[in-house]
């Protein structure tokens, strides 16, 4: 259906009318990402490379090194995306093969629910409550069981750290994937399923052809959390220990480069590279986190495209 | 069937209703130990929870919230028909000239401003209008607010618009409707349910954010103020304000305030259900 | 089409307004409030000569320290001139950051302003060490009875913030406490600091750098550090006072220095310091008094007060508490709003005669010679 004739006056101005109001959206974006990168450009400038090999915050003697935060980021992101794939998953599965009616609708209900929920709320309940049952019923008896493993070799002193950031924030973005899975899911033709029950399969074979055909969607929707975890705050700030300390422990505290930003931001003015030491760390996150949702929603669109026969 | 394959397959399905359980445990004790510490402090406190002042920490009454539900509705009023406007007006703009490289842009944008982290935007709000205006407030908050909503609100309305079939639009062309026509008195009508549904999760969206709001809007808990130029406070933020500090007096008042959010926000969900019945083709 | 252009432009028109309306209100410099659209439920307002000041809203942001002081002033203030004043609890540091971008009234910081921010500034900004508290060192050791206080000096509290202390049964700790020494248990000590840009923390370092002979060094004191203990794992970061108190009340084993208010109100448990004198004390009236005595304090809010914090940390004197710090208040010499610098001297005057009967568990009031110094400052704001 493409259009072969001119557009017409009033299309024109039926586009220019439009313009002003939607361009914002463009136009807000371009200045977010502007004042970060022309904000950040200091501190490349004098610290170069400096900055992300080394973990330390001493703004009285301006000396920064980012790499505690953003491993830290990196590692709760993918702690995250493990759980979500561990919980979401089934889920899915769940509601799209075993449920439906009354049930079905109130399930789906209860997953929407979830994901549009404050985060704030999550991160009240996560910092009174998941912490300190993620340290007593996990962190503690797998620290005892398995201290040769670097993973599990410190003894979880508060509960907050690495480990409970990262499942805090699974459990939160357990509605996003669940949804970009079952969209995906729902999508793939009947007619590879009838063919299974066609030839006898049991749900189980079933849902296996389902999810290698679902298979590239799925990826995408784990890579499309992870962007999404990497910004999370809230949660990170009240579960994850807010310390510099870099060690390949889960169970130590450490710091997300949104936590870092949420306790030291205020104070940066009065240091001299504080300020712009902290945009450059929030973009490198901004940068990874829009990069892996191109890939992740491209993906998925070509995916869909290949998946209708 | 070989009696390891009906195994296999009983395992399976136990194995997916387990884990499907527990990936809903967690929202469910959330929703429990929520409403049942929070609903204990706004029974306790009374109607004085929704017309008091926060108490200092060394009192002995709960007081109330106050300055805090006014600032999340001003700031909710504030950014909530901007959002809207502009990403309604996005989205027609995509579905009606969805091969403009413009709109392309466009979409890709979207989904680009819904990666940045939200404390990144409280960040930049800071440089770009707290510190120009010398001061904190209500504006900056909600311009914050509704850079994090923006994402969401086009999203959610271009699904709607894009679900009105196309046959619709033919049909209005070929009685020589104008382009504005069409969409104000075919498609929003027709996908006005979905749309509703869009402005209402973007305003929960905006009720229930924080980082943005950390250093925008100036935690004023003073006193009730219903001006844009005026520090202000939001429920969330005084949520982690008080759940961070040591006093036992301000968990509880954060406790209820959490209540409060979350009854808001299962409020505006259950509206949503109610509306949401589309018109299909 | 009419009526699609018609609402187009109503659309633009609105836009517009309220561009305009923005606009106008952010560089049209008024920064008030307008009446409030509902009443607080506080007291009605004794009658007052300053009417027209009420509504006026204070911003001020800065140490964690005052703040539980600041609530019960301001809630006081505004019961008796119904102005409000509005606090943000966020760090010496940050407090200091936000006054000088302009965006809050005045900011406290515990510690005065570096001399070099002072020369930066001279002549526009005036200072006061409004209230004196010790910071003091809490512990939690749930073998520990609560009648018998540990007692520390500032090596070993060094030692075990660089990390080289680890066990509360270490020798030297040990050594300390001949009466409790059986009690001390075998467990490693969690040393819990700020992670926030802290005015507690530099009186905190300031205070193990003069009296540990050289175990901390000048390079560890300042508002935000790297500390040492951080890098074995057994370091806890806290958000204000109020993070380090949560965190010592939570973890067994632990240690952490806080405001004494903050130790008071949460029934913490206190170390008795040793002192330059030799003698270990607690924080107590009598003992902080004595350390006091000898504070250097400037005559004029104008001056330079970065050697107040060496004059009343570590000093002499049989009974002084070793670790007192003042905490300043900021403000401009000059501001634009004629109401609001009313508002501020007002306040100031306030808290010199007035406020200091109210001063809450766990601070002590200062010498004669500050209250002076407020009504001073107070006469050197003028608007602009």
């Amino acid at each position: 259906m493409v259009s072969v004739v001119k557009p017409s006056k009033r299309d024109k101005l039926f586009f220019l009318s439009l313009l002003p109001l939607s361009v914002s959206l463009l136009a807000i974006l371009i200045l977010s990402v502007t004042t970060i990168v022309l904000r950040s450009l200091d501190s490349f400038q004098h610290f170069g490379f400096q900055l992300i090999t080394s973990s330390v915050w001493n703004p009285e003697k301006e000396v920064y090194g980012l790499l505690a935060p953003i491993i830290g980021s990196l590692a709760t992101s993918a702690l995250a995306v493990l759980t979500a794939l561990v919980l979401s998953l089934p889920l899915s599965i769940m509601i799209a093969e075993y449920l439906r009616g009354f049930a079905k609708s109130v399930v789906s209900s209860v997953v929407e629910l979830m994901g549009g929920m404050p985060t704030i709320i999550y991160a009240v309940w996560a910092s009174q409550y998941l912490v300190p049952f993620l340290k007593q019923l996990a962190m503690e008896p797998l620290h005892r069981a398995l201290p040769f493993i670097p993973l599990f070799s410190c003894r979880p002193i508060t509960g907050f750290s690495i480990f409970a950031a990262g499942i805090a924030i699974g459990i939160s973005i357990v509605p996003y994937v669940t949804a970009l899975i079952l969209e995906a899911y729902q999508s793939i033709p009947m007619m590879y399923r009838e063919a299974c029950y066609g030839i006898g399969a049991t749900k189980y074979e079933t849902v296996r052809v389902m999810i290698s055909l679902a298979r590239p969607a799925i990826i995408a929707a784990l890579i499309l959390g992870f962007a999404r975890a990497l910004g999370e705050t809230t949660i990170a700030v009240a579960t994850v220990g807010n310390s510099m300390y870099l060690s390949s422990c889960l169970f130590a505290p450490g710091y997300t480069v949104s936590a870092l930003i949420a306790s030291q931001f205020a104070n940066a003015y009065l240091y001299q590279y504080a300020e712009t030491v902290l945009y450059s760390s929030i973009l490198v996150v901004v940068v990874t986190a829009i990069a892996l949702s191109f890939y992740g929603s491209t993906t998925i669109v070509r995916w869909r495209s290949r998946i209708v026969v | 069937m070989y009696s390891w394959r009906r195994l296999r397959e009983k395992l399976f399905t136990g194995s997916v209703i387990a884990l499907s359980l527990l990936a809903i445990a967690p929202v469910l004790h959330l929703i429990a130990t929520v409403f049942v510490n929070g609903l204990t402090v706004i029974a306790e406190a009374g109607l004085g929870f929704f017309t008091g002042l926060p108490p200092t920490p060394l009192s002995r009454e709960l007081g109330g919230i106050a300055p805090s539900i006014a600032g999340t509705l001003l700031m909710t009023a504030l950014s909530l028909p901007v959002t809207v406007l502009l990403g309604l007006f996005a989205a027609i703009l995509t579905t009606e000239f969805p091969k403009n490289p413009l709109s392309v842009a466009i979409d890709a944008v979207a989904k680009s401003l819904a990666s940045i982290p939200t404390i990144a935007v409280s960040m930049i709000v800071y440089t770009l209008v707290v510190i120009p205006m010398r001061g904190f407030s209500a504006l900056a908050g909600a311009v914050a607010l509704t850079i994090v909503a923006l994402p969401y609100a086009y999203t959610y309305f271009s699904i709607a618009l894009r679900s009105v079939p196309s046959t619709y639009r033919e049909a209005a062309f070929a009685v020589a409707m104008s382009r504005w026509g069409t969409v104000t008195r075919v498609f929003i009508p027709i996908a006005r349910r979905s749309v509703v549904v869009g402005v209402l999760m973007t305003m929960a969206r905006v009720m229930g954010e924080t980082a943005a709001l950390l250093f925008t809007a100036g935690r004023f808990r003073a006193g009730v103020v219903l001006s844009p130029v005026a520090p202000a406070d939001s429920i969330p933020l005084l949520i982690f304000d008080y759940i961070l500090s040591p006093y036992a007096l301000w968990h509880r008042v954060a406790w209820g305030a959490t209540a409060l959010l979350l009854l808001a926000y299962m409020v505006v969900f259950l509206a949503t259900k109610l509306v949401v019945k589309e018109v299909k083709l | 089409m009419r009526r699609s252009a018609i609402i187009v432009m109503l659309i633009a028109v609105t836009v517009v307004i309220i561009a305009t309306y923005s606009i106008l209100q952010i560089y049209g410099g008024s920064r008030e409030p307008l009446p409030s659209a509902t009443s607080t439920p506080t007291p009605t307002i004794t009658a007052s000569t300053n009417t027209q000041l009420q509504g006026v809203v204070l911003q001020g942001a800065g140490a964690t320290f005052v703040y539980p002081q600041i609530s019960e002033w301001a809630k006081r203030f505004q019961e008796r001139y119904g102005i409000q004043i509005n606090y943000q609890s966020v760090g010496s540091g940050a407090g200091q950051s936000m006054f000088f971008q302009k965006v809050v009234d005045f900011g406290c910081s515990d510690p005065p302003l570096s001399r070099d921010t002072w020369l930066k500034y001279n002549g526009s900004v005036l200072q006061v060490p409004w209230l004196f508290g010790p910071v003091v060192l809490v512990y939690n050791i749930p073998e520990l009875p609560k009648s018998t206080a540990l007692r520390l000096d500032a090596i070993a509290i060094a030692k075990i913030y660089k990390g080289e202390i680890r066990y509360w049964n270490d020798e030297y700790v040990k050594g300390l406490n001949p009466d409790i020494a059986h009690l001390l248990p075998n467990k490693e000590i969690v040393a819990v600091y700020r992670s926030d840009s802290s005015g507690t923390t530099e009186l905190f370092t300031t205070f193990l750098y003069k009296a540990s002979g050289g175990v901390w060094t000048k390079d560890l004191v300042g508002k935000s550090i790297s500390w040492p203990v951080e890098a074995t794992g057994r370091g806890v970061g806290g958000k204000g006072n109020e993070g380090v108190t949560q965190n010592v009340m939570q973890i067994p084993y632990s240690i952490g220095y806080v405001e004494w208010s903050y130790a008071i109100k949460n029934n913490l448990s206190i170390a008795a310091i040793k002192n330059a004198a030799g003698n270990f004390v607690l924080p107590m009236r009598e003992t902080l008094e004595e350390a006091l005595k000898n504070a250097k304090i400037p005559t004029s809010p104008l001056d330079d007060f970065s050697g107040i914090v060496d004059s009343v940390i570590y000093v002499a004197g049989e009974k002084s508490y070793p670790i007192l710090g003042p905490t300043h208040i900021i403000l401009w010499r000059s501001y634009d709003n004629p109401k609001k610098v009313e508002a501020l001297k007002l306040f100031l005057k306030w808290v010199a005669e007035e406020g200091y009967n109210h001063i809450v568990e766990g601070y002590v009031a200062p010498p004669q010679s500050v209250k002076e110094l407020l009504i001073k400052a107070a006469n050197e704001i003028v608007s602009q």
